[in-house]
């Protein structure tokens, strides 16, 4: 601890004592835990300073900085009083939703969009794939929908929502882009090559899609002081992306058995794993992405 | 007088949002928090006010503090994000984001052209 001169210690003191005071009716522990900052942050401050002792004006200017004890207290108080300004200060937004609290009309708009989104991710799920031409219908339509639903909101959340919107939008071209890509190959099976970065690029656009729809729904339930429920929204998305991981391992592992069996055409061959695997995809839709939805969809109902 | 009061309240909501943001890409402690946000010529700020302010985000779990000896002086608190806090500090940004949109919305006139 650099020296002081007497009167320089005598400000010190008094300045702690005065923020002690100011802090009166916190607990012991977090007044303690101020003090003991104050203390080292003057200690900091006096550091650099040249040798000898602290004059008292080189006490007074780090102590001017600090501030006066009042504004300890100030700051101390918002712990327990109403939110921040800048959080009260609700500025409108489009389709009536507020920020900061929703109110009943905000919730309801809210929940609304995430009805919407449900519908839309029900019809992706339901699977209508025909392997002929690599068309995945109802995966295209529920893209649609989501595309629609999503690239026309505003308020909450926005930028995942609409940045899903873009996913989704994006979805839809790439699975276009599978039927020509799945028509070639039957014209040429070497052609097949071309499927694999449209089915890779669907894959991460409909990860990225996913991921951003349940952030946007875990921050909605979050505004309305459901911090739980987005914690568990977020835990869901994580393992699912696990989940999905595991199975495209799985699934790239079964491929590459297929063709070095000799399956001269493994789309054409095993069109009917698709089907197999069918109750299971619905079980997963289910699990990791129409549950979490309609929960966070029910909670803003329920408040 | 009014502008005063009136830029005080919004910087001092905003102080949270800053030291999240600060502490988030990197362990500090409080002194370095200080200094750093003192830095930033925008952001006057009254140095005493962080300390109470890291000890609320402490105790509410989106700070952790531990102490590390400084050869300096006293012993240093060194705050980090919480995985509580990491996620607080998305949803607060994201809120910042979208309430500086929609204020600049309203600076451009776009509020009034848009509601014609």
């Amino acid at each position: 601890m650099k020296p002081r001169n007497p009167e320089a210690s005598r400000l010190e003191a008094d300045y702690l004592a005065r923020v002690r005071s100011a802090l009166a009716g916190r607990e012991t522990g977090e007044v303690e835990e101020v003090l003991d900052a104050v203390r080292a942050h003057i200690e900091e401050e006096l550091t650099g300073d040249l040798d000898g002792q602290v004059s008292l004006v080189q006490m007074a200017g780090v102590l001017e900085r600090l501030g006066p004890p009042g504004s300890y207290v100030d700051e101390s108080e918002r712990a327990t009083a109403s939110p921040p300004p800048y959080v009260s200060v609700s500025p409108p937004v489009a389709d009536g939703v507020a920020d900061g609290e929703l109110g009943p009309e905000g919730r309801e708009n809210m929940a609304g969009l995430l009805d919407r989104v449900w519908w839309g991710y029900l019809v992706a799920v339901i699977g209508l794939y025909v392997p002929l031409i690599g068309l995945e219908f109802c995966g295209l339509i529920g893209a649609g929908i989501l595309a629609f639903v999503l690239l026309a909101h505003r308020g909450i959340a926005e930028r995942s929502f609409r940045f899903a919107g873009k996913l989704a939008a994006a979805a839809v071209i790439i699975g276009l882009l599978n039927v020509p890509a799945c028509v070639l190959a039957l014209i040429h099976p070497a052609l097949g090559i071309l499927q694999l970065p449209v089915v890779i690029g669907g894959l991460v656009v409909g990860l990225m899609l996913y991921w951003n729809v349940l952030d946007g729904a875990a921050t909605v339930v979050s505004r309305v002081g459901e911090a739980a429920l987005a914690d568990r929204i977020r835990g869901i998305r994580v393992l699912y992306l696990l989940t999905v991981a595991a199975l495209f391992c799985v699934g790239l592992l079964a491929g590459v058995v297929a063709v070095a069996s000799g399956v001269r055409n493994a789309q054409l061959e095993l069109w009917w794993l698709g089907y197999v695997t069918l109750p299971l995809s619905w079980l997963f839709g289910w699990l990791f992405i129409l549950r979490p939805i309609g929960a966070a969809r029910n909670a803003l109902r329920s408040g | 007088m009014r502008d005063a009061k009136w830029l005080s309240q919004v910087k001092r909501g905003l102080l949270e949002l800053c030291i999240l943001n600060l502490v988030g890409r990197e362990p500090m402690y409080g002194y370095q928090i200080v200094k750093r946000l003192a830095s930033v010529p925008g952001l006057v700020i009254t140095e005493g006010t962080v300390y109470p302010l890291l000890s609320r985000l402490k105790r509410e779990g989106l700070l952790s503090g531990r102490l590390v000896e400084s050869p300096q002086g006293p012993a240093r608190r060194t705050y980090e994000l919480t995985g509580a806090g990491r996620r607080h500090m998305r949803s607060i940004n994201e809120s910042w984001q979208e309430i500086a949109e929609a204020v600049r919305r309203f600076m451009d006139g776009q509020v009034q052209e848009e509601s014609q």
